[in-house]
């Protein structure tokens, strides 16, 4: 990379939660059974089932908001996030939108040699996963067993400035979701997911460019090539006054490049609304106090 | 032939405990009526085999002649709305979409009546997916009125109320969103409640629009109307949105004294589109109430006007997003030949639903769209909440807001099946309940043209017990309760 542009990258970081159950029904939440042998009416979302929530979900959740220095929404609300695809039974997410659990954190990470950077973290908000599909030959096959395990979502701002230190952000979140017992951090089993969001400007200039997100990066190294790779492929374009457009990227680990996904500039309506099945989540201040002492190793301590 | 079919919940409930009959013969006489009327009133879309249904009500005779503790509605046939989940039996919601579709478990109010062995005969027609005021929105047929078989039943639980007039159960469940168990009841000459929202546990309710639904008796009586809301109520951790409130006997607030009640006449829910005729039954009704030692004012409740808007966006949205999962993937109707998911989706949707379903999953559509949320969504829920204020201010003066529950009597089948919005708008009294969350009964309270006419009844939350209280005396005092049609003999509306 020359010195010519500036890498700006964020991250969307997904941790399965380390309960002992789903986040909205009582099947075990567990890793590697037959297909959809892990499953009930609720994960399914059967006609008429409804879902309530996972409690342990929630303090895990918090347990990470106060680990990552966030504010911890005193009002806080699911939302259900509308798409059709053949692994989201009731063809919403329940997610979060407009009110997450908490704001405004942040991670420091530390370069051999340099000093401290201070990474502020947007949001951390609670979801429920999607299950799985395989397709062989003509036919696809759903399997609905990681179907509303519990899925805690962390979006860091735009201030990594590349993609070693998106890694060590990664590293260092890992190390306080293991150490504070929220996630195992599998990558390879998909306990850890990481979407990143790059793009590119002239040194100096304040302005962003366009950004492109890149999927299916599952390791670690995975990150950090693929968004080598990424940055590599937005400087040629530039260079050559060639424009970069917004779009879905996927990283494809064999090839070792990126490959287009979704068509560009297709802005998906999820139709976000209030879920009506659930109440606002219930975030007292006993509550958070209950968590912050039940909490051992703060962010900064881990090092 | 026997009458006991004719009986109501309590009568039959307090003769089986006698011993004076038995569960099988009150089954048998309701089989014997469902083989006389069921072909012209078509309330049923899934019938359960005699055979079997008489094999469990032996059952619960034979435990009786031991003498088991039995339930006290044991042995009782009654019928659900076909979007109650009931494990094993086809819940369809009147749709193509889930014609063949049989639920893994139970709702929870179905696992309630069957803990109390009351006897499941079948499943009540009903308009497809809750949606609609006449069951003409069936995929299957439309369900007609025991007093005339020429007029709709109401809707959407018209099956249930039919059934239930006519004398084929002796009580139903119906689901009430926008009033879809009161009009039917009022149009069917029964009782029908719905409950304050989170007082029945909706789980295995099949869903139209969830902060709005709520599962509510059909019943000929006020009494009846009580005894089962002591079974199906109280509190569901399954159900998020379940009140965690103690079980209460309802049966006890009636006889009550009524003296000093007051009653609020809201004068907006008499003037343009309420019939003459209604509006004379009604008031008639309403004036017989000072007899009572109740005081009746008219009160003005501007915000009313917001009502029809506000559910109208309200319910579409959630219908969108509950009635998004039809897909044809997991179970249901898939459509054949498609290519790709979303030439399945296309194809089984295009096919799947309804004319009136799709119309309102476009609208819900519409509505929830980036750049329209605020000016639909978010502004319905604002007049959602000016409405609740303004009903929980009249409520600090009155115990009781009393309406038509339905600005006419049943209409003709196919007389407003080119006019959508006249059909919506008959449900204009009953949907403020249903957006404040608060409780609201219909009781049969006259004639008009030999047609019955509800008068609506509502009260605070949690107040059933009230509700009741107040309506028992009123039922007394009218002297309409537990009539059943000459069904079987009277056709086209006249006598043959």
């Amino acid at each position: 990379m020359s010195s010519a542009f500036e890498i700006i990258i964020s991250l969307e970081v997904q941790a399965e939660l380390l309960t002992k159950s789903k986040m909205f029904c009582s099947c075990p939440n567990s890793f590697g059974q037959k297909p959809n042998t892990n499953i009930c009416p609720v994960c399914l979302g059967l006609p008429g089932s409804l879902p309530v929530l996972n409690e342990k979900a929630l303090d895990l959740a918090l347990t990470a908001a106060l680990a990552l220095n966030c504010e911890v929404s005193s009002f806080s609300r699911f939302d259900r996030k509308h798409y059709f695809c053949p692994d989201l039974p009731k063809a919403y997410q329940i997610s979060q939108y407009e009110f997450p659990i908490a704001k405004n954190g942040y991670l420091d990470i530390i370069k051999e040699g340099e000093k401290i950077r201070r990474i502020r973290i947007d949001r951390l908000h609670l979801e429920e996963d999607a299950g799985k599909l395989q397709h062989d030959g003509s036919a696809s096959y759903v399997d609905f067993n990681r179907c509303g395990v519990p899925l805690m979502e962390i979006v860091s701002a735009p201030d990594l400035r590349s993609p070693e230190e998106a890694r060590l952000f990664l590293e260092s979140l890992k190390r306080i979701l293991l150490y504070t017992g929220v996630s195992d951090c599998k990558m390879e089993e998909g306990s850890l997911r990481c979407d990143a969001n790059i793009s590119l400007r002239p040194a100096g200039s304040r302005e962003f460019g366009a950004k492109v997100k890149i999927k299916n990066m599952n390791s670690f190294k995975a990150v950090q090539k693929g968004l080598e790779y990424e940055a590599a492929r937005q400087e040629k374009l530039l260079s050559a006054r060639n424009v970069v457009y917004q779009e879905t990227r996927i990283w494809d680990g064999e090839r070792g490049i990126t490959l287009e996904m979704r068509g560009k500039g297709e802005e998906k309506d999820y139709r976000y609304f209030p879920d009506p099945d659930l109440p606002p989540l219930d975030i007292s201040p006993g509550r958070v106090e209950r968590v912050r002492s039940a909490l051992k190793l703060r962010a900064g301590e881990v090092y | 032939m026997n009458y006991y079919y004719k009986m109501s919940v309590a009568e039959a409930a307090r003769a089986l405990q006698n011993k004076e009959i038995t569960s099988k013969e009150l089954t048998e006489s309701v089989l014997e009526r469902i083989e006389e009327v069921e072909e012209d009133i078509r309330g049923f879309v899934t019938l359960l085999d005699g055979d079997e249904v008489l094999l469990e009500a032996e059952k619960i005779d034979q435990a009786r002649v031991s003498e088991e503790p039995l339930p006290h509605l044991a042995g009782i046939p009654m019928a659900l709305k076909d979007n109650l989940c009931t494990r094993g039996v086809p819940t369809t919601c009147a749709s193509k979409m889930l014609q063949s579709y049989c639920p893994p478990y139970d709702a929870c109010v179905v696992e309630k009546l069957k803990e109390s062995r009351t006897i499941l005969m079948g499943k009540a027609n009903m308009d497809e997916f809750a949606m609609g005021s006449s069951t003409e929105n069936s995929a299957f047929f439309t369900t007609r009125n025991p007093w005339d078989t020429t007029r709709v039943p109401g809707g959407s639980s018209g099956g249930s109320a039919a059934l239930v007039a006519a004398g084929e159960v002796f009580f139903a469940l119906g689901s009430d969103t926008g009033g879809s168990v009161r009009q039917p009841a009022s149009f069917c000459g029964v009782v029908g409640l719905k409950p304050t929202y989170g007082l029945v546990s909706r789980f295995g309710l099949i869903a139209f629009a969830s902060s709005l639904d709520q599962i509510g008796p059909l019943t000929r009586d006020v009494r009846d109307c009580a005894m089962v809301m002591e079974i199906i109520a109280g509190h569901d951790p399954r159900d998020s949105t379940s009140a965690p409130k103690e079980k209460e006997k309802y049966t006890e607030y009636l006889g009550r004294d009524i003296k000093g009640f007051k009653v609020a006449l809201p004068r907006d829910c008499f003037t343009e589109g309420l019939d003459a005729e209604v509006k004379k039954v009604v008031m008639g009704a309403v004036g017989k109430c000072t007899a009572l030692g109740i005081e009746v004012e008219d009160v003005s409740m501007p915000h009313m006007q917001y009502a029809f808007p506000a559910y109208y966006i309200v319910s579409t949205s959630e219908a969108f997003s509950n009635l998004a999962r039809y897909d044809g993937v997991q179970y249901g109707y898939r459509a054949d030949g498609a290519g790709n998911f979303v030439s399945l989706y296309k194809k089984t949707r295009s096919g799947g639903f309804g004319q009136e379903v799709k119309k309102r999953i476009m609208l819900g559509t519409y509505f929830l769209s980036s750049g329209y949320y605020d000016a639909y969504y978010l502004q319905s829920l604002k007049a959602r909440t000016q409405i609740r204020e303004e009903l929980q201010k009249v409520f600090r003066d009155y115990d009781f807001i009393v309406t038509p529950t339905s600005p006419t009597v049943a209409f003709q089948v196919g007389e407003k099946g080119d006019d959508p919005l006249t059909m919506s708008l008959s449900d204009i009294y009953t949907i403020i309940a249903n957006l404040a969350g608060v409780p609201a009964i219909s009781i049969p309270c006259g004639f008009v043209g030999g047609m019955p006419v509800g008068l609506q009844v509502m009260g605070r939350p949690f107040e059933e017990g009230r509700i009741f209280q107040f309506c028992y005396a009123l039922e007394c005092l009218l002297g309409v309760r537990n009539q059943l049609p000459e069904t079987g003999v009277k056709r086209g509306g006249t006598v043959v």
